[in-house]
């Protein structure tokens, strides 16, 4: 497998600083299976309110003050339909009672803190972090490389950032009982480099290992190969912070960075948004389609999806959108080019897929990364993806 | 998503490495020959009388193929056509000077024209029907008129640099070798197979030589004929090679090996007939190194 430089687009260039996004007029929280409403239709709802609440003790907060409209049925990544509770928002962000925040999250025991995580039932990218703390692990690597090129909510997130990440690595390590914890950011961050080398003497356990700018370095599965990390448990630094704000907030994190770039759209930044903000709303106030004919695709262009929608509620699976002009592409024969085997990172064969659709074991699609490299590299423009996905 | 022109910017790497080699095997087979005065001024434009034909023959197929697509796509006829056009220039490098020019328009135009997507390389087919054709005329005769004049003892620097005799375009192995090294820049080029092929064939062609302390013998042996030529230019055909990197790696080792062996009974026709045998076992050769 080999690792791809990924040429960017002229006059692709993301703002220096975070844009903000933080008064959506509604808000959608997910009300998902075994979930039970706690607020009444046109209630009045505050700001860290608790709106609903599972079985097993699981809590949902509101993120906004304002009057809960009902149910309406929402679409979320990957095309999932999930009734979400509505908030109508007053832009008051009226709290009941100001809780203060823990000086130290190093206070917990490690008992105290997989608890914490279990009940606020915190969850990035549609799984429990809380899952992440079964066993132990030798080596922790917390990932701060971006999947997609043009994406830079992870070097946000560590800039400005370091000290809380680092500390709460730390903390992460004595659970999983890791001798070595390694920070990866890519050799091109010169910025993070240097931010981030001033803090870790305080933290002699914990590494700052450098990865090339190539695509897809962002997976775990691909850039723990690349570093020769065997048996590492692994946390993106989003989930780092969200764990942060967990233990020292003690309820789940409602703000979150994603990026918008392309030649599609301008400008190109990276916005700070609330959690449940509609992807649309966003995009009505802060942004301009430079063309009428745009592809959008969802969570960038290499390993996003094209959307013919900004219908989506933004949560921790979305990193972004990469809107571009429209491509007049049409999809050739294959010419045996061989390039979508030989830049897989999971070693998988595309074009075995696709010549034998239908015939292939569901086993051989568990391994595909969804890296969309595949797609990215075929000169004949096929969405050789849709074949991977056959097994699942 | 991105602007995908790779298979084009393949054949345009092809097309300008093949430029050195047009440019120095119309020198070398028709100016050089006309201020000795060997030949005419019209016999000196012989070896681009060969391109062209070879060119005119598979453009005319080819547009005749894809005169469906002429009203809706008028601009990408030519974008269709380019593999026939491709291969019709690479053909014309290895053909005889003195091939009949008919034939090659006859050729490459029902080529172009019946067979578009074949799991058989079309140069080496093309290739064998003009020999043949060219075997029943009596004129498959790969020297020059001054070559066929005048007794020539070639060293293998001489081979090397390709003063000595050769196709068209297809005799300087320090061209070619420019060319691949060129070519290997470009993400399509299937690199791994013309290594393999290559390295094969000079040990191949090294060390029974150095075994017999007959070290003279190897350059001319190893840049002789069209073997550099064919390694480069025709193997890695982008539908008619293995597309697995260790399948291509073998497929190479392959051509290399019944190169070599046919090349002690028919020099000029063993590569494109170790080509031709290894890019119909592709299927079988890739199938070996894919993980089910």
């Amino acid at each position: 497998m080999q690792g791809v430089t990924i040429k960017k687009e002229s006059g692709v260039e993301l703002e220096s600083s975070i844009k903000e996004f933080l008064n959506p007029k509604f808000i959608f929280l997910p009300i998902k299976k075994g979930f039970k409403l706690k607020v009444e239709d046109e209630e009045y709802v505050y700001k860290n309110d608790i709106v609903a609440m599972s079985g097993d003790g699981k809590i949902m907060y509101s993120c906004v003050s304002g009057r809960a409209l009902g149910i309406k049925n929402m679409t979320y990544y990957n095309e999932e339909i999930i009734p979400s509770l509505v908030i109508e928002n007053d832009f008051k962000e009226n709290t009941r009672v100001k809780k203060s925040a823990r000086r130290y999250i190093s206070d917990y025991s490690d008992r105290e803190i997989v608890e914490l995580l279990n009940d606020m039932s915190l969850s990035y990218k549609g799984s429990f972090i809380v899952d992440k703390f079964k066993g132990v692990s030798d080596t922790l690597v917390i990932n701060g490389v971006e999947i997609e090129p043009y994406f830079a909510n992870k070097f946000f997130t560590i800039k400005g950032n370091v000290e809380i990440l680092l500390e709460t690595a730390d903390v992460i390590g004595s659970i999983l009982k890791s001798n070595r914890i390694y920070l990866v950011i890519r050799s091109i961050d010169s910025e993070l480099i240097s931010e981030i080398t001033n803090v870790l003497g305080t933290y002699p356990n914990i590494e700052l290992k450098l990865i090339a700018d190539q695509y897809p370095n962002g997976i775990d599965e691909v850039q723990q190969k690349r570093l020769g990390i065997k048996n590492a448990v692994s946390f993106d630094v989003q989930e780092i912070l969200e764990i942060y704000h967990a233990l020292k907030r003690e309820r789940p994190i409602q703000e979150m960075l994603i990026t918008v770039a392309g030649s599609g759209i301008k400008p190109n930044a990276v916005i700070k948004v609330k959690v449940g903000t509609l992807l649309s709303e966003i995009f009505i106030n802060k942004f301009d389609f430079t063309s009428e004919k745009v592809d959008v695709y969802l969570n960038g262009m290499i390993h996003g999806e094209l959307v013919d929608s900004l219908k989506y509620v933004v949560d921790s699976n979305i990193d972004g959108i990469f809107v571009t002009e429209k491509s007049s592409k049409v999809e050739e024969a294959c010419m045996s080019c061989g390039l979508c085997s030989k830049h897989c990172p999971a070693g998988l064969n595309p074009k075995y897929v696709f010549d034998h659709e239908g015939k292939v074991k569901p086993k051989y699609y568990d391994k595909c990364l969804r890296c969309g490299l595949c797609n990215y590299m075929c000169p004949a423009s096929r969405d050789l993806r849709k074949y991977m996905k056959g097994g699942k | 998503m991105k602007k995908k022109s790779l298979n084009s910017r393949l054949y345009l790497s092809f097309l300008i490495s093949l430029i050195p080699l047009i440019i120095y095997g119309f020198y070398k087979n028709g100016i050089k020959l006309f201020y000795m005065d060997i030949i005419g001024p019209i016999e000196m434009f012989r070896p681009i009388f060969v391109l062209v034909v070879a060119i005119l023959g598979a453009s005319t197929g080819g547009f005749i193929r894809e005169r469906k697509y002429l009203k809706k796509e008028r601009a990408n006829i030519v974008r269709r056509c380019r593999g026939s056009l491709f291969e019709a220039v690479v053909l014309s490098s290895i053909l005889p000077l003195n091939v009949n020019l008919f034939l090659v328009f006859a050729i490459t135009f029902l080529v172009s024209l019946t067979l578009e997507k074949v799991h058989i390389n079309k140069i080496c087919l093309m290739f064998f029907i003009i020999y043949a054709g060219n075997h029943f005329l009596n004129v498959n005769e790969f020297r020059n008129p001054y070559e066929l004049t005048t007794a020539l003892n070639y060293d293998g620097l001489d081979i090397f640099l390709g003063r000595g005799i050769g196709g068209i375009f297809s005799s300087s192995a320090l061209l070619i070798v420019l060319a691949i090294i060129f070519l290997s820049f470009n993400k399509m080029y299937k690199k791994e197979l013309v290594y393999s092929s290559v390295l094969t064939f000079v040990l191949l062609g090294t060390i029974p030589f150095m075994i017999k302390g007959e070290y003279a013998s190897i350059l001319p042996f190893l840049c002789g004929y069209n073997f550099l030529f064919s390694f480069a230019y025709i193997s890695p055909n982008l539908y008619c090679s293995c597309y697995t990197v260790k399948g291509q790696i073998l497929s190479g080792i392959a051509i290399a090996l019944i190169t070599y062996l046919l090349s002690f009974w028919f020099p000029y026709l063993a590569a494109i007939i170790a080509i031709m045998i290894v890019s119909l076992s592709k299927n079988v050769i890739d199938r070996i190194f894919i993980i089910k």
